[in-house]
């Protein structure tokens, strides 16, 4: 068995490609953009293991300060590899249903402080149902569809419904409501405050009409990346879920206090006048419907042509002095659709490999 | 990596934790029957392209456990892992550049025989001066493309040139051409074969010429025939196949969960582009059930209704997703979930997902 690990110390230009590699001091400009932001705030951030997948990673970040401590996760086996990672405060952003999962979620309240999170009654009641079979106790967070037109209740009656039930069900505890936010294009920090201040007040409408019902809210999620610095200026969100801004992507670089720090080293292997090939295609970085990479330093310049299984064409659009084997960096439309094809980041300092670290919760998908 | 959530054997598909990728083995098995006839009757080569699934188990029932039997991967990565279980005939598809690739290879040509793709002379000097300080030779093939969507040289360039220079370099045995022919880059034609042919005059020699082809459609019994100057053709897809109606479960998908269903007509499965990709377009979902994928993010899939009919999905039902692209799912998987009369009888691992270089 042979698993391509470099040792440390390897010069940049030694590495095997291609290759999931890490900016160290990029990440860690952005851990400490969040400590700074987060530091004298009631609202934390609850970093989204979504798109690292990596316990030591989203350990680094609670350790540099700004979060409460907790995470988030997507999936019941990603939660599962954080617990054994060593991380216990966990907030599920999806619905969880089916008996069988249900049953591996209300055990792993056992062992940590789960939360996840709702929409339907039915569902409420399976889970309280499960949490009583196995003795343990699961937070509930109401979610609230604002701006995603996907998984949610969509107006305040539903909300209240559900927390009514929650608060009568045994294994289960209401603490509050979540919510998630998008937004479209590069937005300045003024749109950015705007619409996210838009979605936060939809969450908090929600929170205000259980209120009203006699009932407690201790927990408002809601908050990404693109309003990080967003939710902690309005009064009543507790914890923002970001996620995105650890690896940053091409899409959210117009927020420049990151930087992109999560890219794919690829080789050059061969050159046709203004068409390159390089060692990486759909396998590796993902495409999802027609959305490509970035070409670090050649924005502008050079745009994929195609993409292939193992390889992609890139196109120049002035000359550039490129050959076999020259070696580029990929920027990704979408770090979470990259990460979760890669088996291990390579965390280079100065261009030198510092650490390897497996995605150990890569492929986590149930 | 991912975790197995393993069900006890005799697990129905449907009782499966979701979202899980599985293949149906009869169908499958069928599809392998089917396509050994159409090969056997044409005296053709079949090389399967493995690295579709990346799974040799999977593997094993395609070469019928022969592993002298040849097969193609995409990778040299990949090739270790096939090599390891025991394969001895791989071709790759990648060119290897760089002294780290290249001293893989020549470890690799140790144990098995591998074919490598070349196109220029200076990667050709570099890896024939590589093996020459061992004593050693490695196979090498020269693409042909008539795009720029696949590597290789085109039928204007200089192959004659290339290839008799590259033989004269030493340690390195020509083994043949190999061209993609697909949807996308239907490269054969007449003239195509005439070019072909003169090309196979001017550079074979004593050494045998073997022309590989990869064709990406699970059609290749319709026109076998006008690959007369091909011996080998690579194909993957063939295993893949649903289109028998002899069989209720498609040879492989996504078996996924509805999750939500906040509103009338919309239904969110827990299947998004983490777990079926959405690269080459979105999944499909059978006809009788009346709905489609309507888009996918990372985590959810969402569905709508395709007509008027009241839909009848509730929470927890289980939908079948049939891949866009079967190796860009599989690409996301390390494990397969084999079904057999709808009912789980073993998993899997796909020992060469994730083996880029």
């Amino acid at each position: 068995m042979h698993d391509y690990r470099p040792i440390y110390g390897t010069d940049k230009q030694d590495l095997e490609t291609p290759c999931l590699v890490i900016d160290l001091d990029a990440m860690e400009n952005n851990f400490d953009v969040i400590s700074k932001e987060y530091s004298n705030t009631v609202c934390k951030m609850r970093q989204h293991a979504k798109n690292i997948k990596c316990p030591e990673i989203l350990q680094k970040q609670i350790a540099q300060g700004g979060t409460n401590g907790g995470i988030c996760t997507a999936k019941v086996s990603e939660a599962e590899l954080m617990v054994e990672g060593g991380i216990t405060d966990i907030l599920i952003t999806s619905q969880i249903v089916g008996k069988d999962k249900l049953d591996r979620l209300t055990a792993l309240a056992k062992r940590g402080n789960i939360k996840v999170c709702v929409d339907n009654r039915d569902n409420l009641i399976e889970l309280s149902t499960s949490a009583v079979r196995n003795e343990s106790v699961v937070g509930i967070l109401i979610e609230v569809d604002t701006s995603m037109n996907r998984a949610g209740i969509r107006n305040s009656e539903e909300a209240v419904a559900l927390a009514k039930i929650a608060q009568t069900l045994p294994g289960v505890k209401f603490l509050g409501v979540m919510s998630h936010q998008t937004i479209d294009g590069e937005p300045d920090r003024e749109t950015r405050f705007l619409e996210g201040k838009k979605y936060i007040d939809m969450c908090l409408a929600i929170k205000t009409a259980i209120e009203n019902e006699g009932i407690p809210v201790t927990v408002v999620s809601s908050g990404e990346t693109f309003t990080y610095d967003v939710a902690t200026r309005i009064q009543g969100v507790t914890e923002v879920e970001g996620g995105t801004y650890a690896l940053m992507s091409d899409p959210t670089s117009y927020m420049n206090e990151f930087t992109i720090a999560g890219k794919v080293l690829v080789t050059v292997i061969d050159v046709k006048g203004k068409y390159i090939t390089i060692d990486a295609g759909y396998r590796e970085l993902g495409g999802p419907l027609g959305i490509t990479p970035v070409v670090e330093g050649f924005k502008e310049i050079l745009e994929f042509e195609c993409m292939s299984d193992t390889y992609s064409v890139l196109r120049s659009h002035s000359e550039v002095s490129l050959d076999i084997g020259s070696l580029l960096y990929l920027h990704s439309s979408q770090s979470d659709i990259l990460v979760n094809r890669w088996d291990s980041f390579v965390g280079l300092r100065k261009d030198r490999v510092e650490l390897v670290l497996d995605i150990t919760a890569r492929g986590c998908h149930n | 990596m991912e975790r197995p959530v393993s069900k006890p054997i005799g697990t129905s598909l449907y009782y499966l934790d979701t979202p899980a990728l599985f293949i149906n083995k009869a169908n499958i098995q069928a599809n392998i029957s089917k396509v050994d006839r159409i090969f056997t009757e044409s005296n053709k080569f079949l090389r399967p392209d493995m690295s579709i699934h990346g799974s040799p188990t999977l593997g094993q029932i395609q070469i019928q456990a022969d592993h002298s039997k040849g097969i193609y991967v995409h990778t040299l990565s990949q090739a270790l892992k096939f090599s390891e279980a025991g394969y001895r005939d791989i071709t790759i598809g990648m060119p290897v550049i760089g002294s780290g690739k290249s001293t893989f290879a020549l470890e690799m040509s140790r144990d098995i025989k591998i074919s490598i793709p070349i196109t220029n002379l200076n990667n050709a000097k570099n890896i024939s001066h590589m093996f020459s300080e061992s004593g050693m030779e490695i196979l090498f093939y020269v693409p042909i493309s008539n795009s720029i969507k696949s590597i290789g040289l085109s039928m204007t360039d200089d192959i004659t040139g290339l290839v008799n220079e590259i033989k004269r370099l030493g340690n390195l045995k020509f083994n043949g051409y190999f061209v993609v022919n697909n949807e996308d880059q239907n490269i054969i034609d007449e003239t195509f074969n005439s070019q072909l042919s003169s090309l196979i005059e001017s550079t074979s020699s004593t050494q045998s010429t073997h022309l590989n082809m990869a064709i990406s459609s699970s059609n290749i019994d319709q026109d076998l025939g006008k690959y007369s100057l091909f011996d080998e053709i690579i194909n993957g897809t063939y295993l893949f196949d649903s289109s028998n109606e002899d069989f209720d479960i498609p040879a492989c998908g996504v078996l996924s969960s509805v999750m939500s269903h906040p509103e009338e007509n919309n239904w969110y499965l827990d299947c998004g582009q983490k777990a079926i990709s959405i690269d080459r377009g979105l999944p499909t979902i059978n006809k009788s059930i009346g709905v489609k994928v309507d888009r996918m993010s990372a985590e959810h899939g969402c569905i709508v209704s395709t007509g008027t009919e009241k839909i009848d999905l509730k929470l927890g039902d289980r939908i079948i997703l049939n891949p866009a692209n079967i190796g860009d799912a599989f690409n996301l998987y390390d494990f397969i979930n084999v079904i057999d009369d709808g009912k789980l009888t073993n998993v899997w691992t796909t020992e060469a997902r994730g083996h880029y270089r």
